[in-house]
């Protein structure tokens, strides 16, 4: 069978985009007259480069006609074959035939090449045959070619990021995420407009599309509205005053100037610092732990995939988490916020018992949720409190509850900053939720000293390991058992520097100064240090 | 010599005629041998009579046995034209008969001759040197060089 170029992966891989396929493409926009998907791009480019290829093999074989089945022929007559690779051949003879399956036909003998090769072909043949061409088909009907859209699937990977580089570099394209438009079709958007939509969005008090800024700026009526919002989404995204923080997909804007402050900055305490190991060595109690801990830095590889369809999740609350006002997004919550179509995602947190709303941000990349501090300061929540995700109607709305009790002063471990230097110890601390008792960490009053030690610990890291020998020590010693389990560990460790359980899971596994007791209990032995 | 090109599973095969005449062995004592009973008894005494086959995707005329038809129209519609225990490559050419030699790829042939495993199997039975019952991959030329204009 002749393969044609256009058909085989290798043409695609060395896909050069030419001058002729700009143009292709510029025709594209002047005729539908709205933004294109990179797919569809690529497509017509597709198309483009199968439309030369059918026109070189045209004039390939001028001056030979197409053999069809169907056909008369004469003595003398070039004919091309298709099903041959495009040979052609001349009528040397002729003579009729019969087969009751078919009827009466023609027989021709066609000699071949140099070396007088001849065969004989069907014609003036009545009976169906696919190579018969019917009103305006081409031979690439005949062959059970792939079809620009089969193309594309197959070879994507090839032609779309060579489509993407060159719209990229050229002048005359503008594009928003995956559409693209020629820069001359763009609606004129002046200071005025952008000035209105300014005051449109903070009149709403929320993020507003596209759509619903027109309905405020004057655009030509005869332009289409697909173009206008490009348009507008297009001026938007150059002005630093707004922000798309619609969900992935929807682009929603928003003014910087209501945004806090630090959105695009990971919280301090939620930097996790560079902590190379070589391999992750468990103790088997361990690692059914770490589905335990809603860490976020926890490779989701060793985590077991979570429910994606249940209504709620509660996770342990963390001293980073605390202090940040953030929440983690880990395998188990992640499927209950939108991902950000940019950076980050404006969300609406709903307090499920007071009913109270307010703004949460969602910087998915990062894998946290910003904006509870004052909820988590109203409910008095304390580090391994229990705080649960309710999913409601709207996708951009996410309910939180806490487990209250009534407030009592209770005896839990918690930390005191003596100078430079941290101690863990019991303390009487108001409790006013439910907590997990073995992540309970009381913060005591004075967060400017906590915050002093963990800047300490920043610029001048202890290593980990020594940190780890001295939590576990004075956890250890207060515990009427002698023992301190590995998630009080990861809790104590985190309210001085920002850790996930793999290392320090696997310190714990590795070093003898830590005795396994079972269960995910520990002791530490001091003669035993390395 | 011919170029031996590597088939993969996406290769067209087919029954190539010429490889029947150049081994000189006769296409219709195979046609013949699997006739069902009903045909075999009719034809037991019948001489050769060739008619023009038309190849379904060239065009191209080739002569065979009436009994082509034959098994065609008949014989392979009966249920034990091809059974489990037909062996792999007798299997591929009597379905290349039944449906007149349409080119089939090792993965086409996999879902009509359910016996083999897999078409990794057909491809590496009809795709090597050792060709059966002229069953090969589909030529793509006629001459060693394209025309020149």
């Amino acid at each position: 069978m002749a393969q044609r170029a256009t058909q085989t992966a290798g043409y695609w891989r060395q896909l050069t985009v030419e001058a002729s396929d700009v143009e292709r493409l510029f025709q594209v926009f002047l005729e539908s007259n709205e933004p294109q998907p990179t797919e569809n791009l690529a497509i017509q480019l597709i198309q483009h480069r199968c439309q030369e290829e059918e026109m070189a093999l045209r004039s390939e074989i001028q001056g030979g006609t197409l053999y069809q089945p169907q056909g008369s022929y004469t003595v003398g007559e070039e004919l091309v074959f298709p099903r041959f690779n495009y040979d052609a051949g001349t009528v040397v003879s002729q003579r009729a035939s019969r087969n009751p399956r078919y009827g009466d036909f023609t027989v021709i003998q066609v000699e071949f090449g140099e070396n007088g090769d001849v065969r004989e072909f069907v014609a003036d043949f009545a009976h169906p045959h696919s190579l018969n061409l019917g009103e305006g088909e081409v031979f690439a009907d005949t062959e059970g070619t792939a079809s620009p859209p089969e193309l594309y699937s197959q070879y994507q990977d090839s032609i779309a990021p060579k489509i993407v580089n060159e719209l990229e570099t050229n002048p005359d394209f503008v594009n928003l995420g995956d559409l693209w438009l020629l820069k001359d079709l763009l609606a004129p958007i002046h200071a005025g407009h952008l000035n209105i939509a300014e005051a449109a969005i903070d009149i709403n008090e929320g993020p507003l599309p596209a759509d619903a800024i027109l309905k405020d700026i004057e655009l030509p009526a005869d332009m289409p509205a697909s173009i206008q919002k490009f348009s507008v989404n297009s001026a938007l995204t150059l002005d630093a005053r707004f922000d798309n923080v619609g969900p992935k997909g929807q682009v929603r804007w928003y003014l910087r100037s209501l945004e806090p402050a630090d959105i695009e900055e990971i919280p301090l305490h939620l930097l996790v610092p560079e902590l190379p190991f070589e391999s992750v060595h468990f103790n088997d109690d361990l690692e059914p732990l770490l589905n335990e801990i809603d860490d976020e830095a926890t490779d989701p590889a060793l985590l077991s995939p979570p429910s994606t369809k249940a209504e709620a999740v509660t996770i342990v609350l963390n001293y980073p988490h605390r202090r940040s006002g953030t929440l983690p997004i880990t395998p188990k919550t992640a499927a209950f916020f939108p991902e950000a179509d940019n950076h980050h995602v404006r969300i609406t947190l709903l307090d499920q018992e007071s009913g109270d709303r307010f703004p949460g941000w969602v910087a998915s990349q990062d894998n946290y949720v910003l904006g509870l501090s004052q909820w988590y300061d109203q409910n008095q929540l304390t580090t391994g409190a229990y705080v649960s995700l309710h999913r409601t109607d709207d996708p951009t709305t996410v309910a939180l509850s806490c487990q209250r009790v009534r407030p009592k002063r209770e005896w839990i471990r918690g930390v005191v900053v003596q100078g430079s230097k941290i101690i863990f110890q019991n303390v009487r601390q108001v409790i006013a939720c439910e907590y997990d008792d073995l992540m309970i960490v009381g913060e005591g009053s004075d967060q400017a000293a906590l915050d002093a030690v963990w800047i300490s610990n920043q610029d001048n890291p202890k290593p980990l390991l020594a940190l780890l020998q001295q939590i576990a020590m004075e956890l250890v010693k207060i515990n009427p058992q002698g023992t301190v389990h590995a998630k009080t560990l990861y809790s104590a460790v985190n309210v001085v520097r920002r850790c996930p359980p793999v290392p320090i899971f696997h310190q714990l596994s590795t070093h003898p100064c830590f005795v396994p007791m079972g269960h995910g209990y520990w002791t530490f032995d001091a003669t035993r240090r390395d | 010599m011919a170029a031996f090109i590597k088939p993969t599973l996406a290769t067209k095969f087919h029954i190539d005629f010429d490889w029947w005449q150049k081994q000189a062995r006769s296409l219709r004592v195979y046609l013949f041998s699997h006739l069902c009973a009903t045909c075999a008894a009719r034809y037991a005494d019948s001489a050769p009579h060739p008619i023009d086959w038309v190849d379904p995707y060239t065009g191209e005329v080739k002569q065979v046995d009436v009994l082509w038809d034959v098994i065609r129209d008949c014989c392979s519609h009966q249920d034990d034209f091809t059974t489990p225990q037909t062996p792999l490559a007798v299997a591929a050419l009597l379905t290349f008969i039944a449906n007149d030699n349409m080119p089939l790829t090792p993965v086409e042939l996999h879902e009509t001759i359910s016996i083999a495993r897999s078409p990794e199997i057909i491809l590496r039975t009809l795709g090597g040197r050792q060709v059966y019952y002229g069953i090969r991959p589909v030529r793509t030329s006629l001459t060693r060089k394209r025309r020149v204009s």
